[in-house]
């Protein structure tokens, strides 16, 4: 499902990276990547392990620094405002940044709070992700596809304008994955949000992207819309 | 602003709870503070022999062994933020740095206080051979209440240190008793009249002393709390 | 940027401070009467000790900086100070030891307010770099060393007066008065030493400073010309690595 272009369009930019580079240490992870993404638009990100697609995802949600560039998210210059961004940015990591002990509720209702959310958007969340009747179980106790909803749940808690996806559908039966997919892409509410996906099927980032960035070693191997892009391309981005 | 500082109280309130939620649903750090604190006291009764003690070498005894407790709860405060990405979530939502480092802050105060509403009484039955009276266990209440939150402010600091290392669990005592020497050494000159055989009281000077102490590491604490959380 | 160009003067008028100290010191300055020898000793412990707990506080004041600013370079500052202040540490712990010996005839005494407060300093500094060396990732390392910094640097003082406090007064207090039954050629030996040493500080500071960022820098340069995956990585290492 394409997402449906913006009603109103805002004035900024969803994403929009000028010679963007970051370095851990001496290493350098990401080379210069210049993009515009506009808001409400899907940017696909492709390459294989160790592209640098988590690190520019990290980048982009504020949690790691530019060490050159600009990089724009919403409209706001990161790292230097990075609290306005904060709590419109929802990030899917790899890891669930859930914690183990506690209840699949009580993880939501703690990041609600934090976020400024309202609790009730919590049942919303867990009915919309089918978690009813697993919220009284601890995290540590579900399996993998079920520890990916509730992290899918806390990520669309506050509405984020722009959503960060690391393998959004990894892990999850093919029933489960349609589910997440159409939760993690139409917007409930009016205007359809930013996405970045990053993830390892093409066909499926063809298909819903505006934009694809392949990235192989951490330097732009392809970027352009999905139409114009070939078969060995792709192939050319894995090998 | 009212509303900021709203935020800011109900952010530590959220924190704090949890906390507690989880030592409750995974109790981790109590029982083991508290299981080690036991059994330094037994082994205290044996390697004195005659292990009936009271004024300074008391002191010593009781404040060493809460040293190393707290060591124990130092090193568990920051692990589930690394190791369940507690960090990360925390740093994508508006809350304040500070908050987050005040809440594990009080977390570990509160750790202490408990440990010593079970311990302290093991301690006098186990060890101390002086009793002390109505007005001398105020103060010596006071006296450890002010250090907890001493051991708490500095150990938060270490706690997210050790935190960022491979090896957190080296790093705790090696950091965290450098630190503590003073606020041990002076909560021991206060407390050392109380346990003696026929009482005493506290200098004004330590209620002072360690006062400043506590307020020194909770400023800092606030100072550098932005260092912590981020990256 | 540290530049080499500065180390020039630095180190003329260091060594211009240093001859003049030692001259002083060990010649002009008159052997006291009762103390003998051993008094000359007031030329050399109090100021690697000042400067000790003076290089301290400034890792302190450059930790801060770095993490209101985030440049790796204040970090690198921070880094250098707290490396001297460890060596500057070692020296006063030494030589104050042996002033204990001779004036005391002990090594050590742990009624002694200054001696107990130094070897605790130290053995808190002592963790730097095995903390710093702990933490892969550079940033978070440059970052948590200055935590470390602001707090250690905070404790340093503190740690003075509750110790002081906490225990009977044996120790001359150089810095309340420095040489006051002194004859006027010792107070200028004593002021003569602390401007040499911190002088010697100030200079081995930027030394390490300039060696340091030459270093970085040149693997950058290298990495330009050579293309960047030429230059093999640095391993994990206790010093900043980037600039």
């Amino acid at each position: 499902m394409a997402p449906a272009p913006p009603a109103t369009a805002p004035a900024a930019p969803g994403v929009q990276l000028d010679g963007l580079i970051r370095r851990r240490g001496e290493r350098l992870v990401l080379r210069e990547i210049t993009l515009e993404l506009p808001a409400g638009g899907t940017l696909a990100l492709l390459g294989p392990n160790g592209a640098g697609k988590s690190t520019l995802l990290r980048v982009l949600a504020g949690l790691l620094r530019p060490s050159r560039g600009r990089c724009r998210v919403l409209g706001h210059e990161l790292p230097r405002e990075r609290h306005a961004v904060r709590g419109r940015v929802g990030y899917l990591a790899h890891e669930p940044m859930l914690y183990r002990d506690l209840t699949v509720r009580e993880n939501l209702v703690h990041r609600a709070r934090l976020l400024r959310a309202p609790i009730g958007q919590v049942d919303e969340l867990l009915a919309a992700t089918g978690l009813q009747r697993r919220a009284s179980f601890p995290v540590a106790a579900l399996s993998r596809g079920l520890t990916q909803r509730t992290a899918a749940a806390a990520t669309l808690l506050a509405d984020p304008e722009l959503l960060l996806l690391d393998e959004p559908l990894a892990n999850l039966d093919p029933v489960a994955a349609e589910q997440l997919g159409a939760l993690l892409d139409a917007r409930p509410f009016g205007v359809a949000r930013t996405r970045v996906i990053a993830g390892h099927d093409p066909d499926a980032a063809l298909a819903e992207a505006d934009l694809v960035l392949g990235l192989k070693d951490g330097a732009v191997a392809l970027l352009a819309a999905p139409a114009a892009i070939t078969d060995a391309e792709i192939g050319a981005l894995y090998r | 602003m009212s509303a900021a500082s709203a935020g800011w109280g109900a952010d530590v309130r959220t924190l704090l709870t949890l906390e507690w939620r989880r030592e409750r649903r995974a109790p981790q750090v109590l029982p083991t503070m508290l299981l080690f604190s036991v059994g330094a006291f037994v082994l205290f009764r044996f390697g004195l022999q005659d292990g009936s003690i009271d004024g300074t070498l008391a002191a010593g005894v009781l404040l060493v062994t809460t040293l190393l407790a707290a060591l124990l709860g130092i090193g568990r405060l920051w692990s589930a933020e690394e190791e369940e990405g507690g960090l990360d979530a925390f740093r994508l939502t508006p809350a304040s740095a500070a908050a987050l480092v005040a809440a594990k802050a009080l977390a570990l105060w509160s750790f202490l206080v408990v440990l010593h509403l079970v311990a302290v009484p093991a301690f006098a039955f186990l060890l101390l051979s002086s009793s002390l009276d109505a007005g001398e266990l105020l103060r010596f209440a006071g006296i450890m209440l002010l250090l907890d939150l001493g051991i708490a402010a500095a150990g938060t600091l270490v706690g997210a240190i050790a935190a960022a290392a491979r090896s957190r669990e080296l790093l705790v005592p090696l950091l965290a008793v450098p630190l503590l020497i003073p606020v041990i050494a002076v909560a021991s000159q206060a407390v050392s009249p109380l346990l003696e055989q026929h009482g005493g009281s506290v200098e004004g000077r330590w209620w002072l002393v360690l006062a400043l102490y506590d307020g020194v590491f909770l400023l800092v604490g606030w100072a550098v709390s932005d260092g912590i959380v981020e990256d | 940027m540290p530049y080499a160009r500065r180390l020039l003067p630095l180190t003329l008028a260091t060594a211009v401070l240093v001859v003049a100290w030692i001259v002083v010191a060990a010649a002009v300055a008159p052997t006291d009467a009762t103390e003998g020898l051993r008094q000359r000793l007031t030329y050399l412990h109090p100021a690697f000790a000042i400067l000790t707990l003076v290089a301290f506080v400034a890792g302190a004041f450059f930790g801060w900086r770095h993490l209101q600013s985030d440049r790796p370079l204040d970090d690198l500052r921070a880094y250098v100070a707290i490396h001297l202040g460890q060596i500057y540490c070692v020296i006063a712990l030494l030589t104050g030891a042996i002033w204990g010996k001779t004036a005391w005839g002990t090594f050590w005494d742990w009624g002694e307010p200054v001696l107990v407060t130094f070897l605790i300093i130290f053995l808190l500094y002592a963790t730097y770099q095995p903390m710093r060396f702990a933490i892969e990732d550079p940033e978070r390392q440059a970052r948590t060393a200055s935590v470390f910094a602001v707090t250690a640097g905070v404790f340093a003082p503190i740690c003075f007066g509750v110790v002081r406090l906490t225990t009977n007064l044996l120790h001359p207090q150089p810095l309340n008065d420095p040489g006051s039954n002194l004859p006027g050629t010792a107070g200028l030996a004593f002021a003569l030493s602390v401007l040499a040493i911190g002088a010697l500080f100030v200079t081995l500071w930027h030394l390490e400073l300039v060696h340091k960022s030459t270093r970085i820098r040149l693997r950058k340069l290298q990495r330009r010309v050579e293309g960047e995956d030429a230059v093999p990585h640095l391993a994990r290492a206790s010093s900043p690595v980037t600039l």
